[in-house]
C-alpha cells in the first residue's frame, strides 16, 4: 500500500534571463537552500534526491553526477529524470511515487536550467527522429504555431483573443518576487509585437530563463511533524507518446484530455471547474491558455476564449490560472513544471503572498513538453483518504 | 606598528629583513575590469598568518572569511594546541557560503618551551611550504584539494610542522605564484628558495613584479598573493593585524586610477603615514 505524500518545502531562485553570479551547482544550490529553510530542515534530513533538466541545455550529460555539489546528494541515493519539457513536472511526479513508495521519508526534488548557457532550438532539435523529422523540425515555436492556427481556423478566434491570455498572465506575474518578466503588458502590445511565427507573436510565447526549483516531499509518518499545513498530492497522470510531424492532430492536445480524465477519475473529481480552487498551467504561449483548459474538461471544447474573456480566470475570478504570472513570464526549462508544482503547493499551504488565492483547498499544475506530452497533478489541503 | 611598512603602489607589506607579503591583480582581471579575489591575513597578535583565493565573481568571498577568522581571534585570543586551532577554523569554515567558495592556507605559530611549531590548516589549492633557507630543504608542502571553504563543511586536520632552527622560511601563497614560477621555468620550491636566499625578505614583492615586469612578451598570470617569513623572527614583532586583498570590481578599478595617477607612491612608508589604506586594499584590523 502506497503512503500518502506531502510537500513540506519549496524554494526557487531569482530568475532571470542570464545568472552569471552563478554557475549550475550554485543556481541549485540556491533553490535547495530556500527549500530547506522552508522546511526547517537541513540536507542531513534528506534521503534521497531526483534531480532533472533538458538534455543538452547546458551542455553537460550526467549532470545528476556533477550537481551533486549544489544538490547536497554526496552520497545519497540521487535519481535523474529528464523528459523534455515535462522534465519539471515528472520530477514532480517522481518524487511522489518515491516517496510513496515507503523507501524514503524525505525527498528531495530538484529542477533546474541554466538556458544562457545554451542554444535551445539547436537542443530540441535532436530530440527528433533524425530520418523524418529532424530535418524539418524548426524548433518550438513554429509547432506551437501551427497548432494556434489550427484551433483559429476551426473556431473563429484570432490572435487578439490569444494576446487576453499573456495580458493576464504578464499581470498575475507582477504580484510574483519570482517571476523573471513583471511588468504588464496590453493587448496592443502583444498584436504590435513582432510575429514570429503566424499568429503568434514575441509576447504570445515563454522567454528564456535561468533558474531552479526545489521542492521537499515528505510521507505521511513524517510530513505534520515536519510542516503543519503541508500541501498533500492526490494523484497524478501523465501521457507520454511520439508524434511525427505529419501526424499532429493540430488544434487539440490529446495527452492533456487524457492524463486529465484520468486525475478527476482517480481522485473523485466530477467537476473540475467547480471543484478546483487555482491551477498553474503549463502553458508556453498565449493559445494554449485557451486550447488546453477545453482539453483539462475545464470548459466545453470552443468556448475556452469566451472563457478567458469573461475574466474567470484572472485573480479574483472564478478559477484563477497561474496566479504566478506562468510559463510566459518566467521559463527555466527543467524547473518549470516543477515551478509550477511549488507554486500550486504554495496557494494549498497559503504561503503564496500578494498572488495567494483565498482559501484554497484544491490546487492543480501541469507540465507540457516533449511532443504534445502532458503530466497533471492535483493537490489537496486535506489528507486524502 | 612599529617596524612595519607599506608600499602602497607595490600593494605591499614588509619587515626589514623578516617578511613580506604582497597582492598582484592577474593580467586578465585588470583587463576585463574584475576584482582580485586573494586576499592575506597577517595576524601579528596572535600569530596567525593565511592566504586565500576565491573567484573573480566574487572577490570578496576571500577577505569576508579572513576576516571573520580575525574577528574570533580577536574575541576570544589564541587558542592552544592543534585542536584549538582546528575548532577555530572550523567554525569559520562552516559558515562560508556554497556561492562564496575560497580556498584557506593558514599557520598558527605556537612556542612550546625551547621547541617552536607551526600548526597548518588547508583547504584549496593555495600552498603552504616550509623551507630551510640555509640547505634549501623543503620542511613541508601542502598538496592540493577541492575542500574550499563553502564546498567542503570542514578541514579534517591539522599537520603540525617543528620549525627547527633560526633559518626556517615560511611562505603563504596562492596559486598565482605558481604563474611566476612557471614563467620563470623553475619549480615554485626554487622560486622561493633562491629569492630568499639572495635576496632579504622584504625585497620578495619587488623581486616578483620587477621580474613580470621585464618578461617579454608581457606575461599572463592570475591574481597572486604571497606572504614570507621567518618565524623566529617574528617574535620580536609587537601587536597588530592587517588584511590585503579580496578587493571588488569597483576597488580595483579606484585603486588602479590611483596607481596611474601616481597617487599611491612607490615608497616604504610606515601604514600610519601611509595615507589610505582601504583605498589601497589593506585593512589595520584591531589586533
Amino acid at each position: 500500500m502506497a503512503k500518502r505524500v506531502a510537500v513540506v518545502g519549496t524554494g526557487q531562485t531569482f530568475h532571470k534571463s542570464h545568472r552569471p553570479d552563478v554557475n549550475g551547482q550554485e543556481l541549485i544550490n540556491e533553490a535547495v537552500q530556500r527549500a530547506l529553510e522552508d522546511a526547517d530542515l537541513t540536507l542531513k534530513d534528506i534521503d534521497a534526491i531526483v534531480i532533472g533538466n533538458m538534455d543538452h541545455f547546458e551542455g553537460i550529460n550526467y549532470v545528476d553526477c556533477w550537481s551533486v555539489d549544489g544538490s547536497g546528494g554526496t552520497m545519497k541515493p540521487i535519481i535523474k529524470l529528464t523528459t523534455g519539457g515535462t522534465t519539471g513536472s515528472t520530477l514532480a511526479i517522481g518524487g511522489y511515487h518515491i516517496t510513496a513508495s515507503g523507501l524514503f521519508d524525505k525527498v528531495l526534488v530538484i529542477g533546474w536550467e541554466k538556458n544562457s548557457e545554451s542554444d535551445t532550438t539547436g537542443a530540441i532539435t535532436t530530440a527528433f527522429d533524425p530520418v523524418w523529422d529532424r530535418l524539418v523540425f524548426a524548433g518550438a515555436i513554429a509547432a506551437l504555431a501551427a497548432e494556434g492556427m489550427a484551433y483559429m481556423t476551426e473556431f473563429g478566434i484570432t490572435d487578439r483573443d490569444a494576446a487576453r491570455v499573456s495580458v493576464r498572465d504578464r499581470k498575475h506575474a507582477c504580484n510574483n518576487p519570482h517571476a523573471q518578466l513583471r511588468k504588464e503588458i496590453t493587448i496592443e502590445d502583444v498584436l504590435a509585437s513582432p510575429m514570429l511565427s503566424d499568429p503568434v507573436h514575441l509576447l504570445d510565447v515563454c522567454p528564456r530563463t535561468d533558474g531552479a526549483c526545489a521542492v521537499i516531499m515528505a510521507s505521511e509518518d513524517v510530513a505534520e511533524k515536519i510542516c503543519p499545513n503541508p500541501a498533500w498530492i492526490w494523484g497524478t497522470a501523465n501521457r507520454h507518446t511520439y508524434t511525427y510531424v505529419g501526424d499532429f492532430k493540430l488544434g487539440e492536445i490529446d495527452s492533456m484530455k487524457y492524463a486529465a480524465a484520468e486525475l478527476w477519475k482517480k481522485c473523485g473529481i466530477r467537476e473540475p471547474r467547480k471543484e478546483i480552487d487555482v491551477i498553474e498551467l503549463y502553458q508556453p504561449y498565449s493559445f494554449a491558455g485557451i486550447i488546453w483548459i477545453e482539453a483539462m474538461g475545464i470548459i466545453p471544447r470552443g468556448k475556452g476564449s469566451e472563457y478567458i474573456w469573461s475574466g474567470a480566470t484572472d485573480m479574483g475570478g472564478e478559477l484563477p490560472i497561474n496566479p504566478s504570472g506562468g510559463v510566459i513570464a518566467c521559463n527555466p526549462i527543467g524547473a518549470t513544471g516543477l515551478i509550477r508544482c511549488a507554486e500550486a503547493c504554495g496557494q494549498i499551504r497559503g504561503k503564496a503572498d500578494q498572488r495567494q488565492v483565498p482559501d484554497v483547498k484544491l490546487a492543480v499544475s501541469t507540465g507540457f513538453g516533449g511532443c504534445y506530452w502532458t503530466d497533471i497533478l492535483l493537490y489537496g489541503k486535506k489528507k486524502p483518504s | 606598528m612599529e617596524g612595519l611598512r607599506i608600499n602602497p603602489a607595490k600593494r605591499a607589506l614588509a619587515l626589514t629583513g623578516r617578511l613580506s607579503a604582497c597582492v598582484i591583480t592577474g593580467t586578465d582581471k585588470v583587463r576585463s575590469g574584475y576584482g582580485n579575489g586573494d586576499s592575506l591575513l597577517l595576524d601579528f597578535t596572535h600569530r596567525f598568518f593565511a592566504v586565500a583565493d576565491s573567484s573573480e565573481r566574487f572577490p570578496m568571498a576571500s577577505r569576508a572569511l579572513l576576516q571573520r577568522l580575525a574577528r574570533d581571534l580577536f574575541r576570544q585570543g589564541a587558542p592552544q594546541g592543534p585542536e584549538g586551532w582546528l575548532e577555530l577554523v572550523n567554525r569559520a569554515y562552516a559558515r562560508q557560503n556554497y556561492i562564496h567558495k575560497t580556498t584557506l592556507t593558514c599557520v598558527a605559530l605556537e612556542s612550546r618551551g625551547e621547541g617552536r611549531l607551526a600548526h597548518v590548516l588547508h583547504g584549496g589549492d593555495s600552498i603552504a611550504l616550509f623551507l630551510d633557507r640555509t640547505t634549501g630543504k623543503v620542511l613541508y608542502r601542502t598538496g592540493v584539494d577541492m575542500n574550499f571553504a563553502g564546498r567542503a563543511e570542514r578541514i579534517d586536520r591539522t599537520a603540525t610542522v617543528p620549525l627547527g632552527g633560526p633559518n626556517g622560511l615560511v611562505v603563504l601563497a596562492t596559486d598565482g605564484l605558481a604563474d611566476v614560477a612557471r614563467l620563470s621555468g623553475v619549480s615554485i620550491e626554487a622560486l622561493c628558495k633562491e629569492s630568499t636566499r639572495r635576496y632579504p625578505l622584504h625585497a620578495f614583492p619587488g623581486i616578483v613584479l620587477r621580474f613580470l615586469a621585464s618578461k617579454r612578451p608581457s606575461p599572463e598570470y592570475d591574481d597572486i598573493g604571497f606572504m614570507a617569513f621567518s618565524p623566529p623572527e617574528l617574535d620580536k614583532v609587537a601587536k597588530g593585524c592587517f588584511l590585503m586583498g579580496g578587493t571588488g570590481a569597483q576597488e580595483e578599478a579606484v585603486l588602479r586610477r590611483r596607481m596611474e595617477e601616481a597617487r599611491f607612491p612607490d615608497v616604504w612608508t610606515s601604514p600610519e603615514t601611509a595615507g589610505d589604506l582601504p583605498a589601497m586594499g589593506v585593512l589595520d584590523l584591531p589586533g
